[in-house]
C-alpha cells in the first residue's frame, strides 16, 4: 500500500469504518511512514479539538423547553376541567395558588433552582466520592440503606445496574448546593464509577428538568419520576447513560 | 383516565426525548449559524416528535430519530424559503497535491478548539452538518446518511473535504502558511 492509497482511506480508518484486512494493511504502512502518521495525527487532533469545543459550549435551554411543553400540553382538557367549577371557586383557587407561589419564591429565593451550577456541583461531588476508600458515612448494608431509600427515593431497594456491569453500590447522604441527596456510587471492573443522586423535589415547581449534558469529563442525565428527582453521572457516552437512566426510571 | 394517560405520556416524552434538547439545540445553532433559527427548528422538531411519539419504541435510539426529524424540518424550511446557494468547496484548492505538499505536523502546536469552531463558519451548511454528525455526535457514516437522506458516498466525500479544508484553514491561520516539505 503506498502513501496515495493510504490517504484515500485514512478518513475511514479514523472513523473505524475500514474492514479488518484494510485496517491491518494501513497500520503496517503507518508504522514506518512518518508523513502519513503525522497526517493522521493532524486529522485526529482536529477532530478531538472540534468535538471537545463543540460539547463545551452551552446554551440556555429552559425557555425553549417550557415553550415546547406548553405547546404539547393539551389546552382543551385544561379549559373543559375549569368550566366545571363556579366562578367564586376559580377565583379562590387562583388566589391560593398565587400565595403558595409567593411563599415558595420567598423561601427559595427564586422560582427555579439554578440547574447549571447544581449540575457542576453534582459532578464535583461524584468525582470526590468515587474512590472506594472513601468510607466515612458510607452505607453498604442492605438494611442500613432502606430507610434513606424510602426517604429520598420512595423506594425499597437500590436500582439494579448489574446488567450494565455496575455493582457494589455504596450510598451516602450528600449536601450539594444546600440540597440533600441520596448519593449512590456503583462500581465497574473496567469503566470508571457511576453515580446516581436521588431526592424528593421540595415542590412541583422545583423539580429538575429532564436533560442530558456534558459536565467536565462526565455525562449527566437528569429526570423526574413520580416526585423523585434523579441525576445519573457517568463517564459513558449519551446513549449508554440514557439507557442506564431509563433502567433506573423503570425500577423506581 | 385519559388525562392521566396523557400526563404519563408527557412524563415519558420528557424523560426519553426532551432530554436531548440541549444536544439538538447546540447542533442546530452551529450548523445553521444562528441561535434563533436553531431554536425555531428545534421547537418544530420536538413538536413533530411529540406528534409521532405513539409510534416511537422505547429503548430505540431517540437521538438519531430526533436528528432525522430535525433535518427534515431544515429541508422543509429551505424548500419554502429562497436561499443564496452556498459556494461549494473548490476541487482545485486541494491542499495536498502529491508528495511536494506534505506538511510535517508540529507537536508543539496547540490547535485551539475555538479556532476550529470559528473555521467551520467558512464551510457550507451541508458540510458543517456532516462534520457535526460524524465528529461531534459520533454517528456512523450509515447513520449520518440516513439522518441527512444522502447516499453514503456523498457523506464520505463531504466529510473528507470538510476535514481537509478545516486543516488548511487552521494550519494556515496559525502557522502563517507553513513551508511545504517534501
Amino acid at each position: 500500500m503506498n502513501c496515495s492509497e493510504v490517504r484515500d482511506i485514512l478518513q475511514l480508518y479514523q472513523d473505524n469504518e475500514l474492514d479488518a484486512d484494510l485496517t491491518l494493511r494501513l497500520q503496517r504502512h503507518l508504522e514506518p511512514c512518518p508523513a502519513c502518521m503525522n497526517l493522521l495525527n493532524d486529522f485526529m487532533q482536529l477532530d478531538v479539538s472540534f468535538r471537545e469545543s463543540a460539547r463545551a459550549f452551552s446554551l440556555q435551554t429552559e425557555p425553549l423547553r417550557l415553550r415546547i411543553i406548553d405547546a404539547i400540553r393539551p389546552q382543551s382538557s385544561r379549559e373543559s376541567l375549569w368550566r366545571h367549577f363556579p366562578a367564586w371557586m376559580q377565583v379562590a383557587a387562583v388566589v391560593i395558588l398565587a400565595l403558595a407561589t409567593a411563599v415558595a419564591i420567598f423561601q427559595r429565593g427564586g422560582f427555579f433552582s439554578d440547574s447549571e451550577s447544581l449540575f457542576a456541583a453534582i459532578a464535583s461531588d461524584h468525582a470526590a466520592h468515587c474512590a472506594e476508600n472513601v468510607t466515612s458515612g458510607t452505607l453498604v448494608d442492605g438494611r442500613e440503606i432502606q430507610k434513606p431509600l424510602a426517604l429520598y427515593a420512595k423506594s425499597q431497594r437500590l436500582p439494579d445496574l448489574s446488567s450494565y456491569g455496575y455493582t457494589r453500590p455504596r450510598a451516602r447522604i450528600c449536601i450539594v448546593k444546600d440540597q440533600e441527596f441520596l448519593h449512590v456510587v456503583f462500581y465497574h471492573n473496567v469503566t470508571p464509577p457511576l453515580s446516581v443522586f436521588m431526592r424528593l423535589h421540595p415542590t412541583a415547581a422545583q423539580r429538575l428538568q429532564s436533560t442530558m449534558i456534558h459536565q467536565d469529563q462526565y455525562t449527566l442525565n437528569s429526570f423526574t419520576k413520580a416526585g423523585v428527582d434523579v441525576l445519573v453521572v457517568s463517564a459513558l457516552d449519551e446513549e449508554k447513560t440514557a439507557a442506564i437512566a431509563q433502567s433506573i426510571s423503570t425500577q423506581l | 383516565m385519559v388525562e392521566w394517560k396523557r400526563t404519563s405520556q408527557l412524563e415519558s416524552f420528557e424523560r426519553e426525548v426532551l432530554i436531548h434538547l440541549n444536544t439538538l439545540l447546540k447542533a442546530a445553532s452551529r450548523i445553521l449559524q444562528s441561535t434563533s433559527e436553531g431554536e425555531d427548528v428545534v421547537q418544530e422538531t420536538f413538536l413533530r416528535a411529540w406528534k409521532h411519539f405513539d409510534s416511537f419504541e422505547t429503548g430505540t435510539r431517540a437521538r438519531a430519530w430526533l436528528f432525522r426529524i430535525m433535518f427534515n424540518v431544515v429541508n422543509a424550511r429551505k424548500r419554502k424559503e429562497s436561499k443564496i446557494p452556498q459556494t461549494p468547496l473548490d476541487e482545485d484548492t486541494d491542499f495536498e497535491q502529491g508528495q511536494s505538499n506534505v506538511v510535517i505536523f508540529d507537536p508543539l502546536k496547540q490547535i485551539e478548539g475555538q479556532e476550529i469552531l470559528e473555521a467551520t463558519r467558512q464551510l457550507s451548511e451541508e458540510h458543517r452538518a456532516v462534520l457535526w454528525l460524524v465528529v461531534v455526535e459520533e454517528f456512523s457514516y450509515r447513520e449520518t446518511a440516513e439522518i441527512l437522506g444522502l447516499p453514503i458516498g456523498t457523506v464520505m466525500s463531504r466529510l473528507h473535504r470538510s476535514r481537509r479544508e478545516l486543516r488548511k484553514l487552521v494550519l494556515t491561520r496559525g502557522m502563517g502558511g507553513r513551508a511545504a516539505e517534501g
